[in-house]
């Protein structure tokens, strides 16, 4: 009992003495020192603690904008793929405007693209595919068209969720049905056989008589119910007699494969058989 | 239960309380983490200990305030000095009677500080800063139980119950 007597009377003093003190500041307006003691004792833990704070602040901040920075890369990735969509769309009505009219009117109509990017190239280096980022989550089917920026890229011939291998058109097995701009001349476009040191197009079945001229443009033909009519595979290059009654068209590729890194996959078409028939017949 | 680490304790609490705290809470919340460690050495240590850690404590908060010193200093000591008397009282011995005994704590500090400024006339609570506090005990009860457990943690020694 008396233990707790002193503890209630050392309170007593502690509280007598601080309202003495509170009520001597208000009155006089002095001001204890004892402020700027415990200043200069904890100033300079809070000094410490503010920078370690504000450093781990700034860094928490940094990894923030990082993150950011990375969305919007992300996002104008996004924006130039689609961009890039749109210049390639416009190319090709220009292309129509300039030698195609006579041949079909219609406007360019491929069809809404699915961008992506190039993953990984075929394992085995007589295989020319490789392998996009998108897949039949995203809305890719086997056999779909798929262009670059530039021109024709090739076809998807097979289909993971995540992921698509395409074959490129510098394939061996790779065709497509083409036609020339100004001399209209049909035939297939098919990777040249010579090689690494010939690594543009060869355009089948052109009989001798066209009149192939070097620097006209190739485009699908929509032939082969693969890929749709207008795309851009490539130039003539070179044209010469060949073998029997053919004409020996080279190609320059519309595309160069060894710096591709973004394409477009486009929706696969129809073919005709798949297509509904026409009202009223 | 080492009178170092509550002194520790106290340092820490007041560097959260002081660097860290405005920047993770705002002006929304302003827990007392001072006092949720005073009472917490105080349901440690007993009446005696708790009066020189209340005025510690309070003094420290009174000297980085722009109130006058001795506000906290009077408040502090008596708040905690009735939480540790409390705490030899059944049931509150009990451990479920130390967040009620800091509950108690918080609601009675501001209630003081309150007394002395509109009816002694020292130094009015602004009603924003006062909400804010009051929004703040929550957090003061929970970090005080924590201080409660690791100080009790830390040594076998003296216990009020």
């Amino acid at each position: 009992m008396p233990r707790k007597r002193s503890h209630g009377a050392i309170l007593g003093i502690v509280l007598a003495a601080n309202f003495l003190g509170l009520t001597f500041q208000v009155r006089t307006g002095f001001v204890f020192p004892l402020r700027d003691g415990m200043a200069a004792v904890f100033g300079g833990g809070q000094t410490l603690v503010a920078t370690s704070t504000g450093m781990v602040s700034s860094w928490a901040e940094t990894l923030r904008e990082a993150h950011g920075m990375r969305i919007a890369r992300d996002e104008l990735r996004e924006r130039v793929a689609r961009l890039e969509w749109e210049l390639t769309v416009q190319r090709g009505m220009l292309e129509r405007a300039r030698g195609f009219t006579s041949l079909d009117a219609q406007a360019m109509d491929l069809g809404e693209p699915i961008a992506a990017e190039i993953v990984g190239i075929s394992a085995s280096p007589l295989d020319r595919t490789v392998t996009v980022n998108r897949g039949s989550r995203h809305g890719v089917e086997r056999d779909a068209p798929v262009m670059a920026s530039t021109g024709l890229v090739g076809r998807v011939v097979s289909v993971a969720p995540s992921v698509s291998q395409v074959e490129l058109l510098s394939s061996s097995l790779a065709a497509v049905a083409v036609i020339t701009s100004s001399s209209r001349s049909r035939g297939v476009v098919r990777a040249a056989p010579g090689g690494a040191a010939d690594r543009g197009y060869r355009i089948h079945f052109v009989p001798v008589g066209q009149e192939v001229a070097v620097g006209e443009d190739v485009i699908s033909s929509g032939l082969d119910e693969l890929f749709p009519k207008g795309l851009f595979v490539g130039r003539v290059s070179r044209v010469r007699a060949g073998d029997g009654l053919l004409l020996e068209v080279a190609v320059e590729p519309a595309v160069d494969f060894d710096v591709l890194e973004r394409v477009f996959v486009l929706p696969r078409q129809r073919a005709s058989s798949e297509l509904p028939e026409p009202e009223g017949t | 239960m080492s009178y170092l680490r509550a002194g520790v304790a106290v340092v820490a609490a007041f560097l959260l309380q002081t660097v860290v705290l405005p920047l993770i809470l705002g002006e929304g919340m302003t827990p007392d983490l001072l006092l949720a460690t005073a009472a917490a050495v105080a349901l440690l240590a007993g009446p005696g200990p708790a009066i020189g850690f209340g005025l510690a404590t309070g003094l420290l908060q009174d000297s980085f305030s722009g109130g006058l010193l001795g506000m906290n200093g009077f408040s502090k000591p008596l708040v905690v000095f009735a939480v540790a008397r409390a705490r030899e009282r059944p049931p509150l011995d009990a451990a479920a009677g130390v967040p009620v005994l800091l509950l108690f704590a918080a609601v009675a500090d501001l209630v003081i500080l309150w007394l002395l400024g509109e009816v002694a006339g020292f130094s009015t609570i602004p009603e924003r800063q006062l909400g804010a506090a009051a929004f703040g005990i929550p957090l003061t009860v929970i970090y005080g139980v924590l201080v409660w457990r690791l100080l009790r943690r830390a040594r076998p020694g003296y216990d009020a119950a």
